[in-house]
């Protein structure tokens, strides 16, 4: 089992449908405000290998939604995505990770426009 | 041939002595469980658990002597975990590492048989002397085509607490001789102490400003087996504080692991030093691998990622991490406010290196995917990020490789029994330092899977390492012919 596989594992119990695209997981989630709210929006992690224990810094977001502060760059899930640097402020490894990370993508897709 | 050693927390060591150690002076036993920590050349076994006996687990009668079910229910348990069980018991009366008796050896060559075929591990025999606390450990493998196991003593056992203590195999591991040139280092700490130094197997991890000055101590102070790894080359950028390096390493763009080897060779005072350099990253599989071959580490890095690295070995390996880092912080208009340097050792118990705030785990996998080296990424961070910082003066570099080398010695020679004096940070301005308990945070993943061995997930990844310039470039040759000139004016 690799980083992926953990990614896709706890944010599956957590009731999410997550589907795996080679070194990256995709799943839909909705923002609470911004760009993202009401519907579900496609986003995209690359969990490292050790992945609890070191989380993902890229947050792959479809084309049409930019981020603050800018620097999107392109994404290996293609061009109907961009990838933004967002590391996570305060992480911890564990079994709960899968929460943090989804609660750190929620209030970047708040801020999404 | 492999090398084996046991390694254990100092709270599995206390639960040990406490049950071993009888008020009535009679030997007693225990089984334990362990995992393995595999080297590029040492294979150690970690105690991860004891498994106290219940009352009619065993019979206490000078020696000690178990009952069956309780060997049973002891080597379900290891291999439930994917462990390995271990066999210890005491020696009362003894003192330093001790040998096996003939009945001893009978009953451990016995319980061999079933921890293998029940765990998939050699049996670990362990050996605990009353009069001093020393430990004895050895390892029943099967060789070649034999049937029964045969017993290969390690070469030590290391205790990490709030100090270091190792048992050394005097057989394996002999006292070094003493030079006539150690003879005020060992007039501070005494034979015994100075032995114990000689013989640990030290890593430095990062031959820069920092490491530098370590590398160099380590050997004046007459360790035998150092190891510095390094990957990085010399620039002329690093000649304002990089000791040991000269213009021309710079222009010839020397491995620093190069100029460390220079300056070991001149500062050694052992008598047979064991003295090597690698161009090697901790963040390979190789440099994880040969890391876990030492006892004791230097961290002389400032990179997130190598820094995660040396704390996953911390708590899942259990070599303790000597991590030092320095912060300058400048004025706006131009001009210093101050500088800072911290010290800490990782440990089981103490605080990791995350906790203790030396790095950020979000900025692993930055350094790691190589956005750290994109000048293009770092150019969108604030100027006044820490991972934007550059600057760097000889003299606090030289503060701060002095900071650790205390901090080691509080660490390993544990002056008036007081240890590790947790996150100490120094302010140059105020010439103050400052001291808090090293403790990680609630809910810390480290702390939490301490000596999980091989089982941890794997921090290493491919070496991202910049492409380097090559040493015939035109700003190479140039300078080459400057430096012969000036060379040429010296000599007419």
């Amino acid at each position: 089992m690799d980083g992926v596989d953990r990614f896709v594992e706890q944010l599956s119990r957590l009731g999410f449908e997550v589907e795996r695209r080679d070194q990256l997981a995709v799943v839909h989630l909705a923002g609470p405000s911004g760009g993202g709210a009401g519907e579900a929006v496609a986003l995209g992690a690359d969990p490292p290998n050790d992945y609890p224990s070191v989380p993902p810094h890229w947050l792959h977001l479809p084309a049409g939604l930019s981020l603050p502060e800018g620097n999107p760059r392109s994404s290996e899930l293609g061009s109907e995505f961009r990838k933004w640097s967002r590391p996570h402020p305060s992480w911890v490894g564990d079994e709960r990770s899968g929460q943090r990370w989804l609660a750190h993508a929620r209030s970047l897709l708040a801020e999404a426009a | 041939m492999t090398e084996r050693s046991v390694a254990m927390t100092s709270q599995i060591a206390d639960t040990l002595h406490a049950q071993l150690l009888r008020d009535d002076g009679q030997e007693d036993l225990t089984f334990a469980i362990w995992r393995p920590s595999s080297g590029r050349h040492r294979r150690s076994a970690i105690l991860a658990e004891v498994l106290l006996p219940e009352i009619s687990d065993r019979q206490v009668h000078g020696n000690a002597s178990f009952n069956p079910e309780y060997l049973l229910r002891a080597a379900k348990a290891a291999a439930a975990v994917g462990g390995g069980l271990a066999f210890l018991h005491s020696h009362p009366g003894g003192s330093g590492w001790q040998a096996m008796s003939e009945p001893d050896r009978q009953a451990e060559q016995r319980v061999s048989r079933l921890a293998m075929a029940t765990t998939g591990h050699p049996l670990v025999g362990m050996t605990l002397a009353g009069r001093d606390s020393s430990w004895s450990a050895r390892v029943w493998d099967r060789s070649g085509s034999t049937r029964t196991a045969e017993a290969s003593d390690c070469n030590s056992v290391r205790v990490v607490g709030s100090h270091l203590g190792v048992t050394f195999n005097p057989r394996l591991s002999p006292t070094p001789e003493n030079e006539p040139t150690l003879t005020r280092t060992v007039s501070a700490w005494g034979d015994r102490t100075q032995a114990n130094i000689a013989r640990l197997r030290v890593l430095v991890v990062g031959a820069g400003s920092v490491g530098m000055p370590i590398i160099e101590a380590l050997a004046h102070t007459g360790i035998v087996q150092i190891t510095v790894i390094d990957p990085d080359r010399v620039e002329l950028l690093n000649l304002d504080r990089l000791y040991g390096a000269t213009r021309l390493d710079a222009i010839l763009q020397r491995p620093k692991h190069r100029i460390a080897r220079r300056v070991l060779r001149r500062a050694a005072t052992a008598s047979t030093p064991q003295h090597r350099t690698l161009d090697l990253s901790v963040c390979t599989t190789n440099g994880l691998d040969l890391a876990l071959d030492h006892d004791i580490i230097f961290c002389c890095v400032d990179r997130p990622w190598p820094r995660h690295v040396l704390n996953v070995i911390a708590y899942h390996d259990l070599i303790p991490v000597v991590d030092g880092g320095v912060a300058i912080k400048t004025m706006p208009g131009g001009g210093l406010r101050n500088a800072y340097w911290q010290t800490t050792v990782a440990r089981p118990a103490g605080a990791c290196l995350a906790c203790a705030g030396q790095y950020t785990l979000s900025d692993v996998q930055l350094d790691r995917d190589g956005s750290l080296q994109a000048g293009s990424y770092l150019e969108t961070l604030p100027r006044d990020h820490p991972l934007r910082a550059r600057q760097n003066v000889a003299a606090v570099s030289f503060a701060a490789a002095g900071a650790q080398l205390g901090h080691f010695l509080s660490f390993v020679v544990n002056p008036s029994g007081l240890g590790d004096p947790g996150i100490v940070r120094h302010d140059l301005a105020r010439h103050s330092s400052d001291r808090t308990a090293g403790q990680c945070r609630d809910g810390c993943a480290f702390a939490a899977s301490v000596g999980l061995g091989d089982g941890r997930l794997d921090p290493t990844g491919p070496d991202h390492a910049p492409a380097r310039a090559s040493i015939w470039s035109t700003h190479t040759v140039a300078a080459l012919i400057r430096l012969a000139r000036r060379r040429a004016r010296m000599r007419a």
